[in-house]
């Protein structure tokens, strides 16, 4: 008994998820340099050193929604070339390890959105991420595989990348360039002031990328725990999660939201060591 | 065991570019589409590329080294006056010439390529402009046919044009169909059915219309097309997206969606040669 206290009391130390912020920003900017880096390409200045592909090029779900003309005829949607569908098939297989990592820890999109979300915190405090009530909320999430599925089907009718016309991840990173489309700039503006209020709006509502890896929480490799005879009930991991799933009440957290981002484990935001963890096997 | 940040940041990096150093290595990571056009497959000018499939995405750089075209006759003919010309895009030739109120752009180039080259090329696939210089670089330099010079001739930008505002454009068209007697091929290299057919339209001219007005150009509207008798659905197929407002150019839609007006504006003048 005496035991089972001490293993339920916070232990305070170090937290070290200091690191994903680090990743994503390394991405972020990696990103961004390579998108100037075209511009200037295009003109006739581009860096050497550098890549100056198209964002185009350097996206996964550009591999997802050009796979049918793929297969079919053995060519790539316009503007999608070999890389993406590398990138596609890396992603495929970081999701089949541990779930959507991309998304938590690469896609630009989403980190520029958790940046905007501390701005929203600290005007709306605990109010923040909770102001759509949970049914709606919860039907919300499924218009991902909609969006998903209307862009799929209409990329493969069309042969061409309808996708990019609302894209807000191209046009975060093109908004210089004549090449964004304005439907892609509003997207971009609804999503930053929506990200004022909701945590990765689009990520949770819109993203059909996410979708796609969304998926593999299903089954993937690693898997989150909570360690139930551990767990104080604190519900620190709930508070913590940025796309509201309730971790405290799972053992095992295969919501297709997850985006395995790791604020949620002892590693981060749980008080408790070796509680929630992302653990490869069945057992602790 | 149990998976750390560190781990999981170590995990995520040496997959992702593992991964794209592996598939580089194996010659699989591609960020841009090979610059290399179809080739003709039968008949004398098999193996050779086709101008037909040059792309908005090719230099002339790329032009000149694929088909053997010096790059100082590809800056006179389009007046790339930029410091690299080889570096230039096609892409930006629309853009270039859009105050002058016609349709400059890849289609030009290849007309240009197939004429300069005397490699086949379907002329009747698209409303094709070349500007004075071009045509005239190509009557010094190339022996044409007559029906070449005859379809150069009526394709020709008017120096008028050449050198004014959109306003005063004015674009010599011929007065009666050409018939192009070089052989025609698809843009596989195929002998195509049917060569030396008349190249502009048919049927009962409209009253109200003079055959140039059916002719998609920098000024065309959604409308226009609506009012030509194309269908929206018809219209919607081809973009691949709903209908813009109908007061919108196709050039500028095509701009504002990174489409190149060239292969748009060949789909649209398709419909409306249907629906004629």
């Amino acid at each position: 008994m005496a035991q089972t206290t001490a293993l339920k009391k916070p232990i305070k130390r170090r937290k070290n998820n200091w690191i994903r912020g680090w990743v994503q920003l390394f991405f972020f900017v990696l990103i961004a340099l390579i998108s100037i880096n075209h511009t200037l390409a295009e003109e006739g200045k581009g860096i050497a050193f550098l890549s100056s592909a198209s964002l185009h090029a350097l996206c996964p779900f550009g591999g997802v929604v050009s796979l049918y003309q793929f297969i079919t005829t053995g060519t790539f949607v316009q503007k999608v070339h070999q890389s993406s569908l590398i990138l596609m098939i890396i992603g495929l297989v970081l999701a089949l390890f541990a779930g959507p990592i991309f998304c938590g820890w690469v896609c630009p999109l989403g980190t520029f959105q958790e940046w905007i979300a501390k701005l929203g915190k600290k005007l709306f405090k605990k109010r923040y991420n909770h102001f759509i009530p949970t049914k709606i909320d919860k039907v919300l999430r499924f218009l991902r595989y909609l969006v998903l599925i209307w862009v799929v089907f209409m990329t493969a009718k069309s042969m061409t990348l309808v996708f990019a016309n609302v894209d807000p991840y191209f046009a975060l990173f093109n908004f210089w360039s004549s090449e964004v489309a304005i439907g892609g700039l509003v997207v971009l503006g609804l999503t930053i002031i929506a990200s004022l209020f909701v945590e990765r709006p689009w990520c949770k509502y819109a993203c059909p990328y996410g979708a796609t890896l969304g998926i593999f929480n299903l089954f993937r490799i690693v898997k989150l725990r909570r360690n139930v005879p551990t767990c104080i009930d604190c519900k620190a991991c709930d508070k913590a999660c940025p796309m509201n799933i309730e971790v405290s009440t799972a053992t095992v957290v295969r919501d297709h939201q997850c985006i395995s981002c790791m604020e949620c484990t002892s590693s981060a935001h749980c008080p408790v060591p070796v509680t929630v963890d992302f653990v490869i096997g069945g057992k602790k | 065991m149990r998976i750390t940040p560190r781990l999981m940041a170590i995990f995520v990096v040496v997959i992702l570019f593992g991964g794209i150093m592996l598939s580089t290595g194996l010659g699989y990571w591609t960020t841009k589409t090979a610059k290399e056009p179809l080739k003709f497959s039968e008949g004398k000018f098999a193996g050779e590329y086709n101008p037909a499939d040059i792309r908005g995405s090719y230099t002339f750089g790329d032009v000149s080294t694929l088909f053997e075209i010096p790059i100082e006759d590809l800056a006179v003919a389009f007046r790339v006056t930029d410091k690299d010309v080889a570096a230039v895009e096609l892409k930006t030739l629309e853009e270039r010439f859009i105050d002058l109120g016609v349709d400059l752009g890849t289609s030009s180039v290849r007309l240009f390529t197939a004429f300069y080259t005397g490699l086949p090329f379907e002329l009747g696939a698209e409303e094709t402009l070349l500007l004075p210089e071009a045509a005239a670089l190509l009557k010094e330099k190339v022996t044409l046919t007559t029906q070449q010079i005859t379809y150069l001739d009526s394709h020709t930008v008017s120096e008028a044009t050449a050198l004014a505002t959109p306003e005063t454009t004015i674009i010599t068209q011929a007065p009666e169909p050409i018939v192009e007697n070089t052989p025609q091929v698809t843009p596989q290299g195929t002998p195509r059915a049917g060569a030396g057919t008349p190249l502009g339209g048919s049927g009962t001219p409209d009253p109200d219309h003079t055959p140039e007005a059916y002719v998609i150009v920098g000024k065309t509207t959604f409308q226009n097309l609506l009012d030509w008798g194309v269908k929206q659905e018809d219209i919607e197929k081809a973009l691949g997206t709903s209908m813009p407002n109908a007061n919108l150019l196709i050039k500028d839609w095509a701009t504002a969606e990174g489409a190149p007006f060239s292969t748009l504006k060949t789909e649209l003048q398709a419909l409306i040669d249907a629906a004629r």
